[in-house]
């Protein structure tokens, strides 16, 4: 067998004005298959009779195929054989062993064999094509090239933005945290890149419900981080065996390792830590009637400020608390949350009407340690209910004056 | 000379299976074409070689026509650095792939893996199938006959945070078929809440399906929302039942005849797995005449339990001590499992980290 690797380091084939290489294969029979590297696949052609080549080119709907040129009408193997004797493979570290071919489809033309890969070849990776002509194993030719698909233009690196809650102390039963990076990253490592480190600065052992899915937003850049429930919750074999994570009056720190890659595959520009204190556990619900109200004059479009005595849930803040009008319809506006989630802004789009309004809460609102107004996190089983359904939600009214 | 046009249509594709879209598609499939899978999370096989595919970015679970129903058995499976193989046919690099689920088509015996092809929130979701050759082939999803359910009570897309972007998911945990229904364990990335849908199939478009709270436990006296891992159908007392292993480790049964809309379901805690379980996957098989359930675990091995204790298992009422409730066998030559889903009567097939970075598919005996 008779092999051509024509594999340069960094060699990116199809790019034209490199310096053209000739590689001339002994002759078999009156073949005599030329090699012609750094060449574009348009001057790849330049030189004449066209010799048997592996391309990288371009189809006409702008996707990457692998084609073998110059070849007789009659070498065109036959349909059936297509698979056998042309084929694109990925080039990683691993070792694989009998890698399979790249999955794609064949099409040909008079003298060439088109392999459209079915997924668009990966920016940074290295492919190989390989042709075999139609001679017997031990006299077989065969054409290999690599090629390399350029990296993404690098971008700024990722950054932690923030991670909720905002605030330093924390509750014994703290349940999650939000972590907000300034870009997609990539899923599938996350626990791999967060640790729980005690006073002592040693790792806490599995702190975290670690999922599989993974608890992603649609646009992939933020994570919603559990601690273990079975380690929150009372009564439970992992806190009986070995305690809660979090313990009151302890320091903890929560560390964002920098070697997380984003979605594009880089490292985080640094490493986050977020430091905390640990308080009593918090094992009662927000109660709307005892938030504060800090009502604006009718005529302006100051800010309606609700002030909750106590942080509660970021993300659910973001969503699940509206005005309604005396008619029960909602008054448009923007939304803020405030310094470490204890506070909720709400500033109307049109100027505050000397009327009646109610502050509307979704009653699945939960503070910190997941209680929520419609139930405590941890409920008695004597006081679970029958199954009736909860009210959804819950109301606070007030008056806008002149 | 650039020779782009003249290039005849496709001949032949490679590493790929086409779904034959035959006229005698089982029923159900009402639609024809190429299904809007955004990500091919959970699956299960429900008659006729149908694959649901849970898929939590559309908030929806696809009902897809493989076309596999011959009923060769496709004799055990084994494919060393299966990620590796999966990224060599994807044209990817294993890092840049995920495997998210492994399930077995109990008519032919072929495994079925759903992944993804990149990591980032673009990723491609794929479909692979390998059978007793362990050669792994894309499941080519471009003309195929499938159906749609959005899952019920799903979140509300237009809730957004103030820079406009929608931020609530809910992560799909689980999918299984029974007797007609599809279930669904969901988990948001938002409020702590657990949700087991029933959906019937096939489909119907009015049909909002089941959404189900379960309270489990009675730990001393507290008990609460709790997420849904995975869970199994199985049949207690001539009554069929859904086990489910819970994220903080408790085994509970629910009569699915107690799945109703609106109810909020309690189920009875028949085992507590112990610190460390983190349970994957569990599937139920028969050995010696008798009923087991095998329970993957990513820390402490496989867990075999006696199915017959389950029925006069009355719940655990009480603070326990370890093994409490039912008893279970850890198998512990099983570590690292990180899928598993039963291949025949004697096999299962499971997923394992055999080092960092190599994933194999095994057959194992069932034990």
């Amino acid at each position: 067998m008779r092999v051509i690797s024509n594999r340069r380091n960094g060699a990116q084939i199809d790019s034209p004005g490199r310096s053209p290489g000739t590689v001339v294969l002994p002759p078999r029979g009156s073949r005599c298959l030329i090699v012609l590297l750094g060449l574009s696949s348009a001057t790849a052609w330049a030189t004449e009779p066209p010799a048997p080549a592996v391309v990288l080119a371009t189809d006409t709907e702008g996707r990457r195929v692998f084609e073998v040129r110059g070849l007789d009408s009659n070498e065109v193997p036959p349909i059936d054989e297509i698979g056998h004797r042309f084929a694109a493979y990925a080039v990683f570290d691993a070792q694989v062993t009998a890698p399979p071919p790249l999955a794609g489809h064949y099409s040909v033309d008079d003298g060439s064999i088109r392999f459209t890969p079915r997924f668009p070849l990966q920016p940074g990776m290295r492919y190989r094509a390989v042709y075999r002509d139609a001679g017997e194993e031990s006299d077989q030719t065969v054409l290999s090239k690599e090629f390399v698909i350029p990296a993404r233009v690098v971008s700024a690196a990722a950054r932690v933005a923030a991670i909720y809650p905002t605030t330093s102390t924390l509750p014994e039963n703290q349940l999650k945290f939000y972590i907000q990076f300034t870009a997609p990253m990539s899923r599938g490592g996350a626990y791999e890149h967060l640790r729980l480190l005690d006073a002592e600065g040693q790792p806490v052992d599995l702190p975290f419900l670690e999922l599989a899915e993974e608890l992603w937003n649609p646009a992939g850049d933020r994570l919603t981080l559990l601690l273990d429930p079975g380690r929150v919750k009372q009564g439970l074999k992992p806190r009986e065996e070995v305690g809660p994570v979090l313990a009151e009056g302890r320091r903890f720190t929560l560390v964002v390792d920098r070697r997380w890659p984003d979605a594009a595959g880089q490292p985080l520009a640094g490493e986050l830590r977020k430091a905390f204190r640990v308080a009593a556990a918090d094992d009662t619900c927000p109660k709307p009637r005892a938030w504060r109200l800090n009502i604006p004059r009718a005529g302006s479009r100051l800010p309606l400020v609700v002030d909750f005595g106590e942080p509660l849930d970021y993300a659910l803040l973001q969503r699940m608390l509206w005005i309604v009008d005396r008619r029960g319809e909602p008054v448009p506006g923007s939304i803020e949350v405030g310094e470490e989630e204890t506070s909720w802004r709400f500033l109307p789009q049109q100027p505050w009407r000397p009327a009646k309004y109610r502050l509307v809460a979704d009653t699945l609102l939960e503070d910190l340690a997941g209680n929520s107004i419609a139930r405590k996190f941890e409920l008695d089983a004597r006081q679970a209910g029958n199954g009736t359904a909860e009210q959804e939600t819950a109301s606070v009214e007030f008056q806008v004056r002149e | 000379m650039i020779r782009h046009a003249s290039f005849l249509s496709a001949l032949i594709a490679v590493a790929a299976v086409s779904v034959v879209c035959a006229a005698e598609s089982p029923s159900g499939l009402d639609q024809q074409g190429q299904p809007d899978l955004k990500f091919a999370g959970p699956m299960a096989f429900g008659p006729d070689g149908i694959l649901f595919v849970g898929d939590p970015l559309s908030a929806a679970v696809f009902a897809i026509d493989t076309g596999d129903r011959s009923a060769a058995d496709a004799g055990a499976i084994n494919v060393p650095a299966v990620n590796q193989q999966v990224a060599a046919v994807l044209g990817s690099s294993p890092d840049q792939v995920l495997i998210n689920d492994l399930v077995v088509n109990p008519l032919s015996g072929t495994a079925y893996l759903s992944a993804s092809r990149g990591r980032g929130p673009d990723a491609t979701p794929v479909i692979l199938r390998i059978g007793g050759d362990g050669k792994v082939a894309v499941l080519s999803l471009d003309k195929v006959h499938y159906a749609k359910a959005p899952l019920p009570n799903a979140p509300d897309a237009s809730a957004k945070d103030r820079r406009g972007n929608s931020q609530r998911q809910e992560s799909i945990t689980d999918v299984a078929y029974v007797d007609g229904r599809v279930v669904v364990a969901g988990l948001s990335n938002e409020e702590f809440s657990s949700n087991l849908r029933t959906i019937p199939f096939p489909f119907t478009p009015t049909d909002t399906g089941t959404s189900v709270e379960i309270f489990h436990g009675s730990h001393g006296k507290l008990e609460t929302h709790a997420p849904v891992r995975t869970f199994v159908s199985y049949t207690i007392n001539d009554q069929p039942h859904l086990l489910a292993a819970y994220t903080c480790t408790p085994l509970v049964k629910v009569p699915l005849v107690d799945l109703k809309p609106g109810k909020k379901v309690r189920g009875t805690t028949v085992a507590e797995l112990g610190n460390r379980n983190r349970p994957l996957d569990i599937i139920v098989y028969e050995k010696g005449g008798k009923d087991y359930l095998l329970i993957a675990n990513s820390a402490r091995g496989v867990m075999k339990v006696a199915a017959e204790q389950l029925g006069d298992a009355d719940g655990i009422t009480s603070p326990v001590p370890d093994k409490a409730g039912v008893g279970y066998e850890t198998i512990e030559n099983l570590k690292n499992v990180q899928q598993l889903d039963k291949l025949n009567d004697k096999e299962a097939i499971v997923l394992i980290e055999a080092s960092p970075g190599v994933i194999n598919l095994q057959t194992v005996p069932l034990p």
